[in-house]
């Protein structure tokens, strides 16, 4: 076991040690309560049924010894023999459980008894000279409340040395104790019959019924005996055989529960272990398995839902092997694969790369050898305007104009190429100084003039009074600002103003804004507008330009270190601004950036 | 002569019926008692087919019977039957000319029956009839004991003590005054008897007396001849016992008698004409005696200590 799956095991151990009982411990202890319930239960019932099956043949011995004695002494009782009834009762007494024996009269007087033992005594003199039997007292009160031929048996104890007669025959589990305890309970079993009378009259005897019924001053009825006391034998058995012998059968009894609870503690013991020790096993398995280790098969030793859970455990834990091997080869080839498309890509990169630059070289070269050619052209088109070749008519000097205008633009847009292959190329410089963007938005300003006096726009400038010099190149920031500004003139509408403004922000930056009152960008084209060559298709052909303007300036902004953004409202106008770090807090971090920012001109690679 | 035999004998038959078979005749019961109704049974069994009997039953009152009898003193039918004491008794009391027959009363002379309009059928036999009987049932013994009670059975006795001495017995009688008197008695008389004649009394013959007389007979190694089948079955050798049905019929012969005539026979008691055997062939073993196979055969009753063996009545089985 590795120590995080041992901490796993143990933790509900430690999380829950007062709580935790083991299933081992309750299958043990579950079935213990059982097994003693169960061997109490029938233990109990088992010797209360050998009590009361010993007791009621005791009794049935009694009774028949009873029955004998008033068979044997019927006539004998009637002439009062006594002699002859004492000779039976010493014969009956001879009978070892048997403990006294009395002839009670029709008139419950003592004709003839004797006793054994304690019971000796119980038989007194009376000073009428009639002798007295002590249990006969007890046993006339329930002669009379049921007066009937069974033999009415009682129990009767001498514990106190007066017999006492007891509610019920059976011995109460306290007795039953001190019986175990090897203690003689003074019991007797007291049975008393009735002498039997002769059946007489069969059905078909009328000379005897008549005999018996005919009187003239009583009603003649159909044979009711006269109901008179009968004349009563009472004999008392010793319950010690008994007690000896449920003494033995309760010791028996305490033996085999004990050796059946322990066998059944020990089935108990060994079926836990069957259950419990396989679910260990699976739990370490598991937990093994929670971990990432691998599991070898767990071996089914039984076959049943142990075993089946073993089984499908086993199965599991293969195939999470077999889906963890395949993933770990999937993330080797995933790897790899990642790898070689990376370095496909970063190939693809330099490809591109070097198509870019070699289309930067193209774009630079064609522009630097288009601007020779076309400054000779504008030389000699100015010569011939200024009739230095010869005169030229007012015609001929408009169409010339025409064609000056024209290359005027060829050569901007060459030179707005120019710019921009040398900005991607990294080949151009600026020369950082402290710039007074006021002079330098003024000069813009007036560049764009001409054309928003055409357009009928005001431009108007807004300087903060606090307005800072920038750290900046004065042609960059004069060229960015006068591409947006020329922007801002060329869409707004006619009769609106266009607001240049600058101002210094919290962050030690210098903002400058130009906002327009044009058509606005749509929110689509709002993130295009900064790609070279990007038109917004509400601008329409009228517009002139071929979408250079914008791209030069947020590259020449980004040379600087700030950030050009565009706000806009489409139907209301837009609002391009730029940031320039002021001189104030270019001059501290001028130490920190120096390998980037040097005192001197320099040029500054993206 | 011969061949008109056959029609003078029913000549005198039809005459006979002719004259009685519109006679109307009234049956007095003291009491719902089965010997009672079986007496009842084999008196109609005797009468002729077209006899018109009506039944009164007393449910064992006197007064009941009384009243009866005042209303049969009315408008009285030719002949009353009462069986039993209270019916005889009340008959005797309401019915002065009316002829009586009365049946199934054990002491009729104790109450001054009959009267000179009554005739009655004694239920004991006759000391002769006994006698004779317990002769056939036991020819070696001849010291006869019995014990009786001088009002309930003194003339019988002494009846008997005649008999017995013309008869070649020695019948050795103790009078007792109560059954207090009897343990006492038996233990006396057994060792001078060979035989204990137990008679119909009342005083002797009780419930708790039986047993006794059947343990002390047993001891002393004397048998007991009596009067109940009963008895018998418990151990005792043998009995005449009664018949009801038996009786009933005597009794409608008796009274056919006194409807063609009804001065026959009127005052007396007639002995009953049959008596029935019963035997304890057990007992009789006990005692060293054999029972003759001819006895047995007659016997309605034998008992061999596995309850009655009975015999299929028939009246020629019977003692006359």
């Amino acid at each position: 076991m590795t120590p995080s799956s041992r901490s796993m095991v143990d933790l509900p151990m430690l999380t829950y040690s007062q709580l935790f009982i083991t299933l081992r411990t309750k299958l043990v202890f579950c079935t213990a309560v059982i097994l003693v319930i169960a061997c109490l239960l029938l233990g109990w019932l088992f010797v209360q049924q050998q009590v009361r099956s010993t007791a009621e043949s005791s009794v049935q011995s009694g009774t028949l010894l009873a029955q004998h004695l008033a068979h044997m002494g019927r006539s004998s009782m009637m002439d009062r023999n006594i002699p002859r009834l004492n000779q039976l009762i010493q014969e009956i007494l001879a009978v070892n459980p048997v403990a006294y024996v009395a002839i009670i009269s029709s008139r419950g007087e003592l004709q003839a008894g004797f006793g054994k033992g304690v019971w000796e005594d119980q038989f007194s003199q009376q000073a009428t000279g009639q002798r007295q039997f002590a249990a006969t007292q007890l046993i006339q009160s329930r002669l009379l409340a049921g007066l009937t031929s069974e033999p009415l048996v009682s129990a009767i104890d001498l514990n106190t040395g007066e017999p006492v007669l007891r509610p019920k025959l059976e011995l109460t589990p306290g007795e039953l104790m001190s019986l175990v305890g090897g203690a003689e309970l003074p019991i007797f079993y007291d049975i008393t019959i009735h002498v039997p009378r002769y059946p007489l009259l069969s059905l078909w005897d009328p000379a005897l019924q008549l005999t018996f019924e005919e009187r003239l001053d009583e009603p003649q009825v159909n044979m009711t005996p006269t109901p008179m006391a009968p004349t009563l034998v009472q004999i008392g058995l010793s319950t010690s055989h008994l007690q000896h012998g449920l003494r033995r059968l309760l010791w028996q009894a305490v033996l085999i529960t004990l050796n059946t609870l322990a066998g059944g503690l020990c089935i108990a013991v060994l079926l836990a272990r069957r259950i419990t020790i396989p679910l260990q096993s699976l739990t370490l398995a598991a937990t093994k398995l929670a971990g990432g280790e691998t599991v070898p098969a767990l071996d089914i030793q039984t076959r049943d839902e142990i075993g089946t859970l073993t089984g499908v455990f086993n199965n599991m834990a293969t195939r999470l092997h077999a889906r963890e091997r395949e993933l770990r080869e999937l993330a080797h080839t995933l790897e790899d694969r990642v790898k070689a498309r990376t370095e496909e890509l970063a190939a693809a990169n330099s490809r591109l790369q070097e198509i870019d630059r070699r289309k930067s070289i193209f774009v630079s070269t064609a522009s630097h050898e288009l601007r020779t050619p076309l400054t000779s052209m504008k030389v000699h088109l100015a010569n011939l305007r200024d009739g230095i070749d010869g005169a030229v008519s007012d015609e001929q000097r408009r169409s010339l104009a025409r064609v000056e205008a024209n290359l005027s633009r060829l050569q901007l847009l060459i030179d707005d190429l120019l710019d921009l292959s040398q900005i991607e190329m990294g080949h151009t410089a600026i020369h950082v100084k402290p710039v007074a963007v006021g002079t330098v938005i003024a000069k813009a300003v007036e560049d764009v003039y001409p054309m928003a006096s055409e357009r009928r726009v005001n431009v108007m400038i807004t300087l903060a009074s606090d307005l800072p010099e920038v750290s900046a190149d004065p042609d960059k920031l004069y060229q960015i600002t006068l591409n947006l500004l020329h922007n801002a003139v060329k869409f707004t509408r006619s009769d609106t103003p266009v607001d240049v403004s600058a101002a210094p922000l919290s962050d030690g930056t210098v903002q400058i804004s130009v906002s327009d009152a044009g058509p606005g960008i749509a929110l689509e084209d709002a993130e295009k507008i900064f790609q070279p060559f990007y038109r917004v298709s509400t601008t329409g052909k009228k517009s002139k330009g071929v979408g250079l303007g914008l791209a030069i300036a947020k590259l020449l902004v980004e040379l600087h270190h700030g950030r050009l953004w565009v706000e806009t409202v489409p139907g209301y106008g837009s609002r391009f601004s730029f940031t320039l770090r002021s001189i104030e807090t270019r001059r501290p971090a001028t130490a920190q950036a120096l390998p980037l920012i040097s005192p001197s001109p320099h040029t500054v690679r993206p | 002569m011969l061949p008109f035999l056959p029609l003078f004998i029913l000549f005198c038959f039809t005459t006979l019926w002719g004259t009685v078979h519109a006679a109307e005749i009234a049956i007095l019961k003291s009491a719902d008692l089965t010997y009672y109704d079986h007496a009842i049974v084999g008196f109609k069994a005797g009468l002729p087919p077209m006899m018109k009997v009506n039944e009164y039953n007393l449910d064992s009152q006197l007064t009941r019977g009384r009243e009866i009898g005042e209303s049969l003193r009315a408008s009285p039918p030719d002949l009353v039957l009462a069986v039993g004491l209270k019916a005889a008794i009340a008959a005797k009391l309401e019915l002065f000319d009316t002829p009586v027959v009365f049946c199934m009363v054990l002491n009729p002379e104790a109450y001054s029956l009959p009267t000179s309009n009554m005739t009655g059928i004694a239920v004991r036999a006759p000391p002769v009839t006994q006698l004779a009987a317990l002769r056939s049932l036991m020819p070696n013994r001849h010291r006869i004991g019995v014990l009786y009670d001088e009002e309930q059975t003194g003339a019988f006795v002494r009846e008997a003590i005649n008999v017995a001495s013309h008869q070649g017995f020695e019948l050795v009688s103790v009078a007792v005054r109560g059954q207090e008197d009897i343990p006492r008695a038996v233990s006396r008389l057994l060792p001078k008897i060979d035989v204990l004649w137990l008679i119909q009394d009342q005083v002797v013959v009780s419930e708790s007396a039986i047993p006794f007389f059947l343990e002390s007979s047993l001891n002393a190694k004397v048998p007991i001849f009596t009067f109940s089948s009963t008895l018998v079955q418990q151990g005792a050798v043998g009995a005449l016992v009664l018949d009801p049905w038996t009786v009933g019929q005597q009794a409608a012969r008796l009274s056919l008698a006194r409807l063609r005539d009804p001065g026959t026979s009127a005052g007396i008691i007639e002995a009953p004409d049959r008596s029935q055997w019963a035997l304890n062939v057990k007992s009789a073993e006990s005692f060293g005696m054999t029972l003759s196979p001819e006895l047995i055969r007659l016997a309605g009753q034998v008992f061999s200590g596995e309850g009655p063996r009975t015999h299929k009545l028939d009246p020629s089985d019977q003692i006359p």
